[in-house]
Parts: structure tokens; C-alpha cells; sequence
């Protein structure tokens, strides 16, 4: 790996990094992760093409990484111990900023779905890949991508929606948009 | 003929379609209340989902992950040609979120961190860059004093006369979390020529006696709020 690559992939640590969190759900899995995935990059870095965007491989590598990590290990227990204990929310509720209380929420949301679906909104809602990035970067066919993300998008809005109605992200009618006819 | 349905909703949210399909679903949500609302709600739940992992992106790189890719490069560029990477702006800056409406800058589509780096760099010269940057260092020690020696209440002014930057930062409220963590909510107020901005953060402080900041909120309303 030439000393440019190299300072590349330092620069897009802090988004690998987000995205593992995404997976793992846990900061220390996360930074675990990433540091196998890093080395796993450098090992095969002939297999990168210089002239492509190293976070779409990068994010490949963390995804498989992960799943190969997720099969060998069986951790989900652990993982999802970790989940409850997750976030900034350990303050007295009541003093906590609404605007945190909002993002944790988010968060907890999206911790909540399956892993398939949480790699879909990492990549596309938080690091804004193309459709075409994401399902490049997690190996899966578009349309898998699309169904994902619909299955995905709907869940986060019905549990925001469930969770609290005057938070900023609840709409004002009470009728939730979700129940409207498919078709209109 | 489209149809309104939650796929091609979220594809026209996440930018995936065409001019012409934009067009033709633009055309129908201004007759379908409830879609539109759909909408609002899709982006309301992207944007949030971006400015929720941003904490992520603005907190220090442990050095054992940049060494495991940067080990080799420091013997290959044995006699520092290695490129420097820009000094670490301040966290808390990059953590700004309005507070009247998280909605406000979810609407512009910003991942909230970024809004205030961008429109400033985009018009500062290297110098005053360079200036910030040291400000910010000296400001980030200001806070830290702060919130480490002062009452709540008590303010903590800053300034430095050659960039014409003054700030003044002033603990409001101290809590200690379940794990027995102290954490402060503060006001910082800063001056620079004759703009002002003020900002409530929500910061916690780490076993070194450093003062992280959670949360920062930009408010750009202050001189109405008090």
C-alpha cells in the first residue's frame, strides 16, 4: 500500500468507524472491527482498484468482516446486552436536551432492526451512498437493497412515530401516514 | 402512470430516480397531502439517522487504529515526507444542532456537523484558518477550565486581541450519571469582529479530567432566549 492510499484510508477512519458502530452497535466491537477490516486491506490491497473509491471497498470489507466475525463467534447475546446500555441516555430523562433525547432515539431505532437492514441504512441514510454504491459495497442485488430499505424506512418510521408523540419527529396528525393505501 | 407507493417514496427521498419520474411524482405529492407528509417524515427520519452517528465521526481515532495503517508508510517515508494532516478542528464545533427545531437544518440536508466548518472555510483564507485553529486549541482550554474549576454560573472569559475573537464560557447546570460520571450543561458565547454566536453544550468529564463534549447546540436566537 503506497503512503497515499495509506493516508486515504486514515482520513476515512472516522466514517469507518461510524459505520462498524452501525453494525456492532458497541464502540470497543466497532473499533475491533475496523482494525481487522484495516488489515485485511492492506493485505489484499492488489485487490483494490486505484482509481475507485477506497470507503466503498472499505465498507465491503467491514460487512464481510463482520458477518464472517457474527458466524464464527455467535455473540448476538452479547451484542444485544450491549444495546441496552447503549447511548447517552443514563441522565436524569427529564434533564437531557430534547434534542438528544431525539437522536437517541434515532439511534436506538435503528439499532433495533435486523443486521441486514441496519447495513442498508448505514450506508445509504447515513453515509450517503448511491443505491448502486451500497449494494456494490454489501454484495447483494439491487432490488435486495430496495426491499431492505423500504422494510427498513417503514420500521424506523413506525417506532419513531410509537415512541413518543411530541417529539419533533412525530407528525401532528394523528393518523399515521404508514396506514394510507398502498396505491393512491 | 407512477404511483405513489412507499418504494418509489423512499427512492425519490434518497435522490434514485430520474428528472422525468422527479417531475411526475413532484406533480402528484402536490395533491396528495398525505404522501407529502410521508415524505417530510422520510426525510425527517434520514436526516436524523445521519446527525445521530455523527458523534461518531468527530471523536478522536484511537491511535492504535492509525498505526496499524500507518506503520509501514513511516518506513517508507523515512525522511518525513509524510504529508501532514490538518491539526483536528474543535469537536464541539462540528456537533452543532439548531435547537428551536432539529427540523431547521434536517430540511437543508446538512449532516448537522458540517454546517458551520463549511461556511466558514469556504470563505476563510489560510491564515485565518490558521488563527482559528489556534484560538480554537486555547478556547478548547478555556472550556475545559471552566468546566473543571467553575461554579455553575460562573463565567470564564477568553480573548485574543489579534484575531479579534473574545469568547466567555459559563457552566449552567452539573449532573452525575448513573455511572457516577459528572456532566455539565454550559453556555459558550463567542465573538468574532462583530458576530456573535452563542451555543448551549452538553459536556462530561473523562478520567484524565478532560471535559467531553455530547452535545452541542448552536442556538442562533440567544439574545432572545435571555
Amino acid at each position: 500500500m503506497d503512503a497515499r492510499t495509506q493516508q486515504e484510508l486514515v482520513a476515512i477512519l472516522p466514517r469507518l468507524r461510524r459505520f462498524a458502530l452501525g453494525l456492532t452497535r458497541n464502540e470497543a466491537a466497532a473499533d475491533d472491527l475496523v482494525q481487522s477490516a484495516c488489515e485485511k486491506a492492506i493485505s489484499r490491497i492488489d485487490q483494490w482498484e486505484p482509481g475507485t473509491r477506497l470507503d466503498s471497498w472499505m465498507f465491503r470489507i467491514i460487512q464481510t468482516t463482520n458477518i464472517d466475525q457474527l458466524r464464527s463467534q455467535k455473540r448476538r447475546d452479547s451484542h444485544l446486552k450491549v444495546v441496552e446500555n447503549q447511548g447517552e441516555s443514563s441522565f436524569d430523562g427529564e434533564r437531557a436536551a430534547e434534542a438528544s433525547m431525539t437522536l437517541d432515539a434515532v439511534r436506538r431505532a435503528i439499532y433495533t432492526l435486523p443486521d441486514d437492514q441496519r447495513a442498508v441504512v448505514m450506508l445509504v441514510s447515513v453515509e450517503g451512498l448511491s443505491y448502486k454504491e451500497a449494494s456494490e459495497a454489501l454484495e447483494i442485488p439491487m432490488g435486495t437493497l430496495t426491499s431492505r430499505l423500504v422494510r427498513a424506512r417503514t420500521a424506523l418510521a413506525r417506532i419513531l412515530q410509537e415512541q413518543d408523540g411530541d417529539m419533533n419527529i412525530a407528525n401532528n396528525d394523528k393518523v399515521s401516514p404508514l396506514e394510507r393505501g398502498a396505491t393512491t | 402512470m407512477i404511483t405513489l407507493d412507499e418504494s418509489t417514496l423512499i427512492a425519490y427521498v434518497d435522490g434514485e430516480l430520474d428528472a422525468e419520474t422527479v417531475r411526475l411524482i413532484e406533480n402528484k405529492l402536490s395533491t396528495d397531502a398525505t404522501a407529502k407528509k410521508y415524505v417530510e417524515h422520510l426525510r425527517e427520519i434520514a436526516a436524523l439517522s445521519r446527525i445521530a452517528f455523527n458523534a461518531t465521526l468527530h471523536e478522536v481515532v484511537p491511535q492504535a487504529l492509525k498505526d496499524t495503517i500507518l506503520k509501514n508508510a513511516a518506513i517508507e517515508e523515512a525522511s518525513g515526507n509524510v504529508v501532514a494532516f490538518a491539526p483536528r478542528a474543535n469537536n464541539e464545533w462540528r456537533i452543532a444542532l439548531p435547537m428551536a427545531a432539529a427540523v431547521a437544518c434536517l430540511f437543508l440536508g446538512l449532516g448537522g456537523g458540517y454546517q458551520y466548518s463549511k461556511t466558514t472555510t469556504e470563505n476563510a483564507l489560510k491564515l485565518a484558518a490558521f488563527t482559528q485553529q489556534q484560538d480554537q486549541s486555547a478556547m478548547d482550554l478555556a472550556l475545559n477550565q471552566a468546566l473543571e474549576v467553575n461554579i455553575s454560573g460562573d463565567t470564564q472569559s477568553w480573548s485574543n486581541p489579534d484575531s479579534n475573537r473574545s469568547a466567555a464560557f459559563t457552566p449552567v447546570r452539573t449532573y452525575q450519571d448513573k455511572s457516577g460520571t459528572f456532566c455539565r450543561e454550559y453556555r459558550k458565547d463567542i465573538h468574532t469582529d462583530d458576530q456573535a454566536e452563542t451555543t448551549f453544550g452538553l459536556a462530561c468529564r473523562d478520567d484524565q479530567g478532560q471535559w467531553k463534549t455530547r452535545y452541542l447546540i448552536l442556538d442562533n436566537k440567544a439574545d432572545q432566549t435571555f
